[in-house]
């Protein structure tokens, strides 16, 4: 299984050119990007095409990837979140679900395959997020993998998008907080 | 209850840029601020770097054999240039949002600029579609242009063009459809840069017949200097 230090070494040879990198950075990441575009797209030819799209950017971008103390998949699963969410909020409006369609979407129960997490231990944003009320966090994880955005959260909680906005700051506030602890 | 406390400082900002919620028309000034601001930048990479970890639970999944191949053809087509007729070129119509198309977000992790820029842009179409950074080092005159999001019609070219001031634009050549262009600008414009317009345009194979943009305007982006 490739490690942090191999993807960084495929990304920096990709950045000059080679192609045999850039097919070992697939064969190691793929996969992973694959069930991000798929977890926020639903549909698996979309998920196919944004993957290709991900996978193009990232050859496109490979120079201005840099180590600075952030793992290689922060900005490969970056890259291929948000493009997903422009891709998603690109459809029309009448083909998204909205919010209710989304809310009673579980959080993926993880399987096998995902115990094989890139942190040894709980996100430490998972944790700050129980901290906060299930509805605010529920905001929060909606807006990040849904694409929510403050209309459709303020429809959806039936509050006015002022309030809706100040909810949701306010719960950033206290993410802050809580991940600087 | 009303805590009293702030809720549109920096750090909000960061967060909503990250998430998607800043507004696209507000996107813009936000970038300016991440160029000239590194507290801003560690910010926008802290937020990155947390909500990133919320696909930890996401499970890989096996990716059907032909997308490499897809991903390839576009990427290193055999020449001459296969053409696909369903069209593996997508125009990536932006968000009906109005709000940030995250297409450039993503890169906004760590440094943006080549080491020794003396200047940058971003070179962005309203809907996203478009998004090139451009880094200018002033010793050598080299500017370097690299692709984001978008690429050049089916068989047409991109152009890339200055627009300094009221002059009318200059053409810094043709880029290249893959991988970053790197062109020296004229002496006699370097100094002129530093706010001006960089913009790149629609043209047929080889360029602008006439000196002139001749096709659409596809983005622009305004030169800063660091």
């Amino acid at each position: 299984m490739a490690t942090r230090d191999d993807i960084e070494g495929y990304i920096s040879r990709a950045a000059l050119g080679d192609r045999e990198a850039f097919g070992a950075l697939y064969q190691a990441t793929s996969a992973k990007l694959f069930g991000v575009a798929l977890r926020i797209l639903g549909s698996r030819a979309e998920a196919e095409e944004a993957l290709q799209d991900v996978f193009i950017k990232v050859w496109r971008n490979a120079d201005r990837y840099q180590s600075n103390g952030l793992s290689p998949m922060t900005w490969l699963i970056t890259i291929a979140r948000n493009h997903c969410i422009d891709r998603l909020r690109a459809r029309k409006p009448e083909a998204a679900g909205g919010m209710d369609q989304i809310a009673a979407m579980p959080d993926a129960a993880p399987g096998p395959e995902a115990l094989a997490v890139q942190s040894g231990e709980r996100a430490r944003i998972a944790a700050c997020l129980d901290e906060l009320e299930a509805n605010k966090a529920l905001a929060v994880r909606r807006v990040y993998l849904d694409g929510a955005t403050y209309a459709e959260l303020a429809d959806y909680f039936a509050i006015p998008l002022n309030t809706m906005r100040t909810w949701l700051r306010r719960s950033l506030g206290k993410l802050r907080a809580c991940l600087s602890r | 209850m009303s805590s009293g406390a702030p809720t549109d400082g920096p750090m909000h900002q960061a967060a909503e840029y990250v998430l998607g919620l800043m507004p696209q028309s507000e996107a813009a000034a936000f970038e300016e601020r991440l160029v000239r601001d590194p507290d801003l930048r560690d910010e926008v990479a802290f937020w990155t770097h947390h909500f990133v970890t919320l696909t930890d639970d996401i499970a890989p999944v096996p990716v059907p054999r032909g997308v490499y191949d897809n991903i390839t053809q576009q990427l290193f087509p055999p020449a001459p240039a296969v053409k696909e007729g369903g069209g593996l070129r997508r125009f990536f119509l932006g968000a009906a949002t109005g709000l940030v198309a995250l297409a450039g977000v993503a890169l906004w992790i760590g440094p943006q600029s080549l080491p020794d820029a003396t200047a940058v842009a971003e070179i962005a179409s309203d809907d996203g579609a478009f998004v090139l950074a451009a880094s200018f080092v002033e010793p050598t005159g080299n500017l370097t242009v690299t692709w984001d999001s978008g690429m050049a019609r089916e068989d047409r070219v991109v152009e890339l063009w200055l627009i300094a001031g009221e002059a009318a634009p200059v053409s810094l050549g043709v880029m290249a459809a893959d991988g970053p262009t790197t062109v020296v600008v004229p002496a006699e414009l370097r100094g002129q840069l530093a706010g001006a317009v960089l913009a790149i345009s629609d043209e047929p194979p080889g360029g602008s017949p006439t000196g002139a943009p001749t096709g659409d305007v596809l983005a622009t982006g305004a030169v800063q200097a660091l």
